[in-house]
């Protein structure tokens, strides 16, 4: 019982305080010149009844999931139910060729919509496989993860632009190895470092990454690139572009969740999760910590920028919005929420935050201004209510609360 | 100081003398201001952790620090990284080599857990362990390096009398096996019994070294720690 009303009092004292925090800035607007000092504050009360006509659903919907995860925890003597389920899943390749292809077929009845929005869940799933090898597998931080994706759709872009005629699906190699080239330059420096540091760094090169190619006419400056029609994913027979992306993103997912998933399941992942439990340790056992670090970050950064060669693929267009800390938080929000270390929890992580606030926004088109503010309460309550994330294991919960 | 293959070399000392930053220094934690390290005749001081147990040197840790999200299985096969071939594409493939490899990290890892006494516990979680068998997984973990040289930090500290029984016969078919060890303990009864050398340290010096009979009866050694010790170790 002590158990549930800590819980109790962790979940209200979390939201108590969001509320706190945030009140000010929406319930109230300022007016006049901060320059001259003639400030007036006025209380908005339909800034007020429109912030909560969105928040409430919200949170019930977002306490309703965690609930549910909650109880999936519970389920059998060790591990998720889902979680254990999408494991097996991964460990079938004909299984696995079955889903593609139902998925795949079933681009033949989506709506345009419908495709648009399943293209960037697989572009968001990709994103989060990436991040989870350094955050989840390896335990380094990364808060600047946007400036690989923005590497490979750059890359793309760029070369499409050089060199006409250039093929779609050579932009995936492309951009993969420009942005694992950059993560391995970039990660060489630091990852020597104990701390932090690549957390910082990363961060830094994505703002350095997003200000270059603003001033840089032949990037397209603030107004981005169009890629030329030649080589953005198009149509293939009777299929549309739009098919073909959708098609295209799903074969991506699955390819690279049973890349990640061996990976893990192999001497080099067992080795990023010792580096992640106790780094002397694991270096005592013979295990070269620099060396694996970099080829963790290395290979996040090609994911990131394959996603990113992706982007530019179907959407046809880069921008240096690509590369900013909202989208860096964004994915780390949804490696948090589905489960650092857990593949199938970063699929579900990305698929919702991606799905969730898309469909809102749709219905409730304030809900745009309070983007922010979802992510971070999201954090919040992650890590009040269940460190692990949604299917991550148990046990991990267990130890970050002895520790905190 | 010297260890030879087959020979316990026991490091004891009251606390702060310095004994487990010694094995620090052994093992590439630390970097030496003074002093070399070699093994089998070739200089290892300040050498990284990794390259010093690639060579042939491996230890267990006063805290335990094993990996609390892995397996008992899985924290004994990451002792077998060093000694097992890399598979640059075999992993992704799965190719029949790959899966050779992996079978036989599993094999001897399971060997090593029979031979600690944990082959049934090969799949708890590392932390659901007891106190005893935590420190008996790091052992066996340590000993997944194939190392010439095992440098056991405190192997029998927290136990009751039957479990460091236990320990020294582990410590026994270890030095079978012709291993050296280095062992820092204060449990007198261990340490006499199962010693072929002591090296005595106080305050970072190194006030004694010989066999047990002779350490035993230093009286510079009797007063610095043998003499508060065999109270508390009653």
């Amino acid at each position: 019982m002590t158990g549930r009303s800590r819980l109790v009092r962790r979940w209200s004292a979390g939201l108590a305080g969001i509320f706190l925090l945030t009140a000010p800035f929406l319930w109230t607007k300022v007016h006049g010149d901060l320059a001259t000092g003639n400030v007036r504050l006025s209380f908005v009360p339909s800034n007020a009844l429109g912030f909560l006509s969105v928040v409430v659903p919200g949170f019930a919907i977002g306490a309703s999931l965690v609930w549910m995860a909650g109880l999936w925890g519970r389920l059998g003597p060790r591990r998720p139910l889902v979680a254990t389920a999408a494991n097996r899943l991964l460990e079938r390749p004909w299984a696995l060729l079955a889903l593609g292809a139902a998925l795949s077929c079933s681009g033949t009845l989506m709506s345009a919509k419908a495709l648009s929005l399943g293209s960037f869940v697989c572009l968001y799933m990709m994103l989060a496989l990436g991040l989870n090898v350094t955050i989840g597998f390896t335990g380094l931080l990364v808060l600047g993860y946007a400036a690989f994706y923005a590497t490979g759709a750059y890359a793309f872009a760029l070369v499409a632009k050089f060199l006409p005629g250039f093929p779609a699906w050579a932009a995936f190699p492309l951009g993969f190895c420009t942005a694992a080239a950059t993560g391995f330059l970039v990660g060489l420096p630091c990852l020597r470092l104990r701390g932090d540091y690549l957390a910082i760094v990363t961060l830094g090169f994505a703002e350095a990454f997003r200000e270059l190619v603003r001033n840089l006419p032949a990037a397209g400056g603030d107004m981005g690139l169009i890629l030329p029609d030649t080589s953005r994913i198009r149509g293939l027979g009777p299929l549309s572009a739009a098919q073909a992306a959708w098609i295209c993103g799903v074969w991506l997912v699955l390819l690279l969740s049973v890349s990640v998933h061996r990976l893990r399941h192999s001497r080099t992942g067992r080795a990023w999760i010792a580096i992640r439990e106790d780094e002397t340790a694991a270096a005592m056992m013979g295990i070269p910590v620099v060396r694996l670090k970099l080829l963790a970050f290395s290979i996040s950064a090609g994911v990131g920028g394959l996603a990113g060669a992706y982007f530019a693929g179907f959407t046809g267009f880069v921008d240096p919005s690509t590369s900013t800390f909202d989208q860096s938080v964004l994915v780390l929000s949804m490696v948090i929420l589905g489960g650092m270390g857990s593949l199938p929890g970063v699929l579900a992580g990305a698929a919702l935050l991606y799905l969730v606030p898309t469909l809102l926004r749709d219905q409730i088109p304030q809900i745009a201004d309070y983007r922010l503010f979802f992510f971070g309460s999201i954090l919040v309550a992650m890590m009040l209510l269940r460190p692990q994330g949604l299917l991550g294991s148990p046990r991990h919960k267990l130890e970050l609360e002895g520790s905190g | 100081m010297e260890s030879h293959p087959g020979q316990i070399l026991s490091i004891i000392g009251p606390n702060g003398a310095g004994k487990t930053t010694l094995f620090n220094c052994l093992s590439g934690i630390y970097r030496p201001d003074r002093g070399s390290v070699s093994l089998d005749g070739t200089d290892i001081t300040g050498l990284a952790p990794h390259l010093v147990a690639r060579r042939g040197l491996s230890r267990s840790f006063q805290n335990i620090r094993l990996f609390p999200e892995m397996s008992v299985l899985q924290n004994v096969m990451v002792g077998r990284f060093s000694r097992t071939p890399a598979f640059p594409l075999g992993f992704l493939l799965r190719t029949p080599a790959w899966r050779r490899s992996e079978k036989e990290a599993e094999r001897v890892s399971l060997d090593l857990l029979e031979f600690v006494g944990l082959a049934d516990r090969a799949d708890s979680w590392a932390r659901e362990l007891p106190y005893g068998l935590q420190r008996r997984l790091e052992v066996a973990r340590a000993l997944a390096t194939e190392p010439a040289v095992l440098l056991l930090d405190e192997p029998g500290a927290g136990m009751n009398p039957s479990e460091i029984a236990t320990m020294m016969r582990l410590v026994g078919s270890i030095r079978d096996r012709g291993i050296a060890l280095v062992v820092i303990e204060h449990h007198m009864r261990l340490v006499m019994e199962i010693s072929d050398r002591i090296l005595v340290l106080d305050h970072g010096e190194p006030i004694a070294e010989g066999i047990p009979s002779e350490v035993r009866s230093d009286p510079r050694v009797i007063e610095a720690y043998l003499g508060r010790s065999e109270e508390d170790h009653v």
